[in-house]
């Protein structure tokens, strides 16, 4: 047989190699991010009233990696999120997911993109009233015309300690559990990255440690690649690096753990 | 899924439902009629195997064949032909006449059917009747009559025939209807003839060539009496608007209700798409749920209507809008197509309402869903804009158009400007709002700012009201100004004297009752042109022709009569109004015409079937017969439209008012009393109305104008314009109580009136 050199390989693998699949390929194996944003910039509105939520932001998600993301109110947080997860458009700069440019994406397969590498959590309203704990769980699955194994809905729901669950509706649901689902469900294809923009905001204290819990699970058991909104200081301590953000741009990038109040007096240092 | 969402949230479905199963009910219900007032081979033809019809005239403009009677020379040669083809064990010609019994010197039975009830006793074996008991009549005087009549042969039997009563004797009784003479006397009595019954055995090949058209099975239906064709053509016509304006409205409310449920789902929509739906999904996905709710609702729906038709066969028949005789069986293609129609309406209701479910960003999934970002999409201003161009070029059309047309291009136009003015209603709301003043109170800020948020909502709401207030002023103040200026154009030609009318139970005078009294009157008949188009002619004077006919005086046409006679006759004056001809030569072609009405010049006489009145309330009389028929329309439609769209009124509201219980349970918690959030909601209802009277008032008072231009055109006097204040008054004040109970509604039911602001949220 002939040896192919490694370039090569990866041609041949890719049948129909998309635009600029040189790049996004040589950047995968140059820094092998789950998540990378380039010089992104994201404004609001035109002209007198322009709101620049993010100004130039370049930062990169390593996989099987928690991050916190903390910053005061207005700060770019949200929008920070929304723009990495292609819920909206970037004004300026690049998002690549698991090595993918969303820029030159039509919509259809952006929201393909997202529903089989993105999963999400949000701070409030993440179920589907109509559908059923299980059904909620088993929805991008479902939209991505797969079904789930036998038993796979289950053992997620059980993951998240809701298998007796799985026939309620979420207004049967408290809080918590809700939200316990949602990240059952966030997690449910395997994604490439999860984002939670304030996923313990509407809760109280021993439900946030739970939910808190369970994507530390995540990271730690799936290699699951994991960015968290917080204003929490508690909350950001169960990450690996907490960004800071203050007025669109990255002000401060800690690595490894730290405790909750290391947190606290670098927040309050900043704001 | 699909079918998740349904039951899950079946209180946003409701309105869809309730529009759709009363939709698919009236459809269904209209064809169920429509299949039962199929034309119907008379039953006096029965056991034919053919009917040969004579030549049919179909003028350019529709309406129905005229078949012109044969000549006398024709029908021989014709009959002898027939008798000589192999096979044909008799061939029968059809004279029928007008006869009717006279009891207690009082003419009885249904006076339409009168006017083709008596017949030659050579055609009773068409009907497959026999003789039950005694003979068959012989000569002159003699007559074989139903054994329903009760006469016992031998009886004297007094009848009214077109000279005028006389008295028969019975010689024999049938199992058949009408009354059946010897055959020189019905060739004496009847006019010409257009049919000829055949019974042949099977495969017997007949040929008529130009004399006429050979009908089998279900097609001899075509030479029904023409006074029964004309009167299913009337039920029909109910029938056809009826389902017109139906489909309409269904439309537009299922059109609405989706679009409204589209925009009070947005939270759930983004998500959908944030978690990966893509907008075809989501598109497939409203789809899918329409047409299930179609479905659930379409089967009842047809099944209600296909059920509820039997029971309206008496009341149809008893308005004079189908002949005697008519039944309504459960017709399955009017079941069945019903629902197609209700699954066709929903696609076509939903389908703008599923693109743009498709287009909600993701992004809206964390949006507060009660705030819509701007009133008016791309797709609306475009859509609306080429509406009133739509409606404004059809009303163009108008000037040039038949008379026939003209309403309907009204309707028309109007039903196009109704949806312009529902797709543009969004960009009035803001101005209507600053209306309002703002206060010393939170409800007039509150009104303020949330209308001016949330315009698509007052729209919402408004659209049925703006269907309801144009249906409603355009359809009766069309109908009340026709008939007003109808009324104008008969009083003009009153005399101010006193006439011999018909009696109603009569369809017309008879020679005797005309000659009885002194005065003028002219005989209705009808000839045939060589082209075999038949017009209508009164027997008065000499040959004279209106000019729209063309000829000049002195020149010679050759005109076929009702016997099938065709005698040349030269014009001798062009005349104003209808074709004039002698009266005896339209008496002796025409034994069967009979005379509606005599203006007396001297005092009245009586006679059976003539009564005195004065020309005014005979002109009244038979206005009121068409009135009654107009108002019975008028009630259907306006029945149909108002309803209906009141239904979406109360529904738009309660949903509009549901989908809101997380912002009220905010007002709740900043400290808003009950009384003011419901005051609230009720003051933003009844803008919501306003607008909806404005702008349907707007489409409907230019098309009443023009429906008035067409009928001043048409009759060629000034018609005064009759608006439908009281109509007005009702729908508007309907409307605005409906929606104020409406959003009231909610309240009630959630508790949060008595401070469960909880379960409101949930
Ligand atoms: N759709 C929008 N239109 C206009 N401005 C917006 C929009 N979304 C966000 N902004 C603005 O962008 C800035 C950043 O908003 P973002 O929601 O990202 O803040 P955040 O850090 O998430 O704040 P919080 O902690 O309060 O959630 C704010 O000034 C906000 O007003
Ligand atoms: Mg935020």
């Amino acid at each position: 047989m002939l040896a192919l050199p490694p370039t090569l390989v990866v041609v041949r693998l890719c049948r129909s190699p998309p635009r600029g699949w040189l790049k996004s390929v040589t950047t995968t194996l140059q820094t092998r991010q789950a998540v990378e944003l380039h010089g992104v910039t994201r404004r609001y509105g035109t002209g007198e009233q322009t709101v620049t939520a993010l100004d130039r932001v370049s930062v990169g998600f390593a996989p099987a990696s928690f991050t916190a993301v903390m910053g005061p109110s207005g700060s770019g947080k949200s929008t920070l999120l929304h723009c990495a997860a292609g819920l909206d458009r970037v004004s300026e700069g690049r998002v690549l997911i698991d090595g993918v440019e969303l820029g030159p994406l039509r919509e259809k397969a952006r929201t393909r993109l997202r529903r089989d590498r993105i999963g999400f959590v949000f701070q409030a309203f993440n179920l589907v009233g109509a559908l059923t704990a299980a059904q909620n769980v088993e929805l991008p699955l479902r939209l991505a015309g797969r079904r789930a194994a036998v038993g796979q809905v289950d053992a997620m729901l059980a993951e998240v300690g809701l298998a007796d669950r799985a026939g309620h509706r979420p207004s049967e649901l408290s809080g918590g559990q809700q939200q316990r689902v949602a990240i059952a469900r966030a997690l449910a294809t395997r994604p490439v990255v999860v984002f939670a923009d304030e996923p313990t905001g509407a809760l109280d204290a021993s439900a946030s440690r739970e939910v808190l819990r369970l994507l530390r699970v995540a990271v730690d058991r799936h290699a699951q690649t994991v960015v968290m909104v917080t204003h929490d200081p508690l909350a950001a301590a169960y990450a690996d690096r907490v960004l800071f953000l203050a007025d669109g741009a990255i002000v401060e990038d800690l690595h490894g753990p730290h405790g909750a109040e290391q947190i606290a007096t670098r927040m309050a240092a900043l704001s | 899924m699909s079918w998740a969402f349904v039951r899950h949230q079946w209180a946003s479905f409701l309105g869809t439902f309730a529009a759709l199963l009363l939709g698919v009910a009236v459809i269904s219900g209209s064809l169920s009629l429509w299949a039962a007032a199929q034309p119907r081979v008379p039953d006096a033809l029965a056991a034919t195997d053919v009917v040969i019809a004579a030549p049919a005239f179909k003028s350019a403009e529709g309406g129905f064949p005229v078949y012109r009677p044969w000549s006398p020379e024709e029908l021989s040669s014709l009959l002898a032909k027939l008798s000589a083809t192999p096979g044909v064990r008799s061939a029968v010609p059809v004279r029928t006449f007008y006869v009717q019994r006279l009891v207690d010197g009082q003419p009885s039975g249904d006076p339409g059917e009168a006017v083709h009830s008596g017949a030659a006793w050579s055609s009773a074996g068409l009907g497959g009747y026999t003789i039950q008991n005694g003979n068959p009549p012989s000569r002159s005087g003699e007559v074989v009559v139903p054994s329903s009549a009760g006469v016992p042969v031998g009886a004297a039997l007094p009848v009214l025939i077109a000279a005028g009563p006389t008295t028969w004797t019975v010689t024999g009784v049938t199992d058949g209807g009408g009354f059946y003479v010897d055959d020189a006397t019905a060739s004496s009595l009847a006019g010409g003839v257009r049919a000829i019954g055949v019974l042949a055995d099977r495969g017997a090949s007949l040929q008529v060539g130009e004399l006429g058209t050979v009908l089998t099975g279900d097609a001899r239906s075509a030479v029904e009496p023409e006074q029964d064709t004309r009167t299913r053509w009337l039920g029909a016509q109910l029938i056809i608007a009826t389902v017109f304006v139906g489909g309409f409205v269904a439309v537009f409310v299922v059109s609405s209700t989706c679009a409204f449920a589209v925009t009070s789902r947005r939270r759930e929509l983004g998500l959908l798409r944030a978690v990966g739906a893509t907008p075809g999904q989501v598109r497939r996905l409203l789809l899918t749920e329409t047409l299930l709710v179609a479905l659930l609702a379409g089967v009842p729906g047809a099944f209600l209507g296909a059920l509820a038709a039997p029971l309206l066969a008496d009341p149809f028949v008893a308005a004079g809008l189908e002949p005697v005789g008519f039944t309504v069986g459960l017709s399955w293609w009017a079941v069945l197509i019903s629902v197609l129609v209700g699954v066709v309406v929903a696609a076509a209701g939903v389908w703008l309402s599923a693109r743009r479910a498709g287009r909600v960003p993701p992004l809206d999934a964390l949006r507060d869903a009660a705030v819509e970002k701007r009133p008016m999409t791309r797709t609306r201003w475009v859509t609306g804009i080429l509406c009133v161009l739509a409606g404004g070029g059809l009303a163009l059309l108008l000037p040039g158009s038949s008379a026939n047309d003209k309403p309907t291009i009204v309707l028309m136009s109007a039903m196009v400007l109704l949806v312009a003015a529902t797709l543009l209603a969004p960009v009035l709301v803001v101005p209507l709002v600053r209306l309002v003043p703002a206060g010393r109170g939170a409800t007039g800020v509150l009104v303020r700012g949330a209308a001016s948020v949330a315009a698509r909502r007052l729209a919402s709401i408004a659209a049925p009201v703006i269907a309801a207030v144009g249906f409603a002023v355009l359809l009766v103040g069309t109908f009340q100004t026709a008939s007003v200026a109808v009324d104008i154009e008969d009083a003009a030609r009153i005399p101010a004297s006193s006439v011999a009318a018909r009696s109603s139970a009569v369809p017309g005078l008879s020679e005797t009752a005309v000659r009885a009294q002194q005065g003028t009157s002219s005989l209705p008949t009808v000839v045939y042109l060589p082209s075999g188009e038949p017009i209508s002619a009164v027997g008065g004077a000499a040959f004279a022709v209106p000019p729209e006919l063309g000829l000049q005086v002195g020149s010679t046409v050759p005109l076929r009569f009702a016997d099938g006679v065709v005698v040349s006759l030269a014009v001798s004056s062009i005349s104003s109004a209808s074709v004039e001809l002698p009266r005896d030569l339209v008496r002796l072609h025409d034994p069967n015409a009979l005379t509606p009405v005599v203006q007396l010049s001297a005092p009245f006489v009586a006679s059976p079937g003539a009564v005195s009145m004065t020309a005014r309330a005979y002109v009244e009389r038979e206005a009121d017969e068409e009135n009654d028929l107009v108002d019975l329309f008028l009630a259907v439609l306006l029945g149909i439209s108002v309803g209906y769209t009141a239904l979406a009124v109360a529904n738009t509201v309660l949903m509009a008012t549901y989908a809101r219980r997380q912002e009220f349970v905010t007002l709740h918690r900043t400290g808003a009393t009950p009384g003011q959030t419901v005051r609230v909601v009720i003051v933003e209802s009844l803008l919501a109305v306003v607008l909806g009277v404005a702008l349907g008032l707007a489409v409907a008072v230019p098309a009443l104008f023009e429906a008035r231009a067409g009928l001043q055109e048409e009759i060629g006097a000034p018609v005064t314009l009759v608006m439908p204040w009281p109509w007005l008054l009702l729908v508007a004040g309907g409307c605005a109580l409906l929606a104020a109970f409406a959003s009231f509604m909610p309240f009630l039911r959630s508790g949060l009136l008595s401070g469960g602001a909880r379960t409101m949220a949930g």
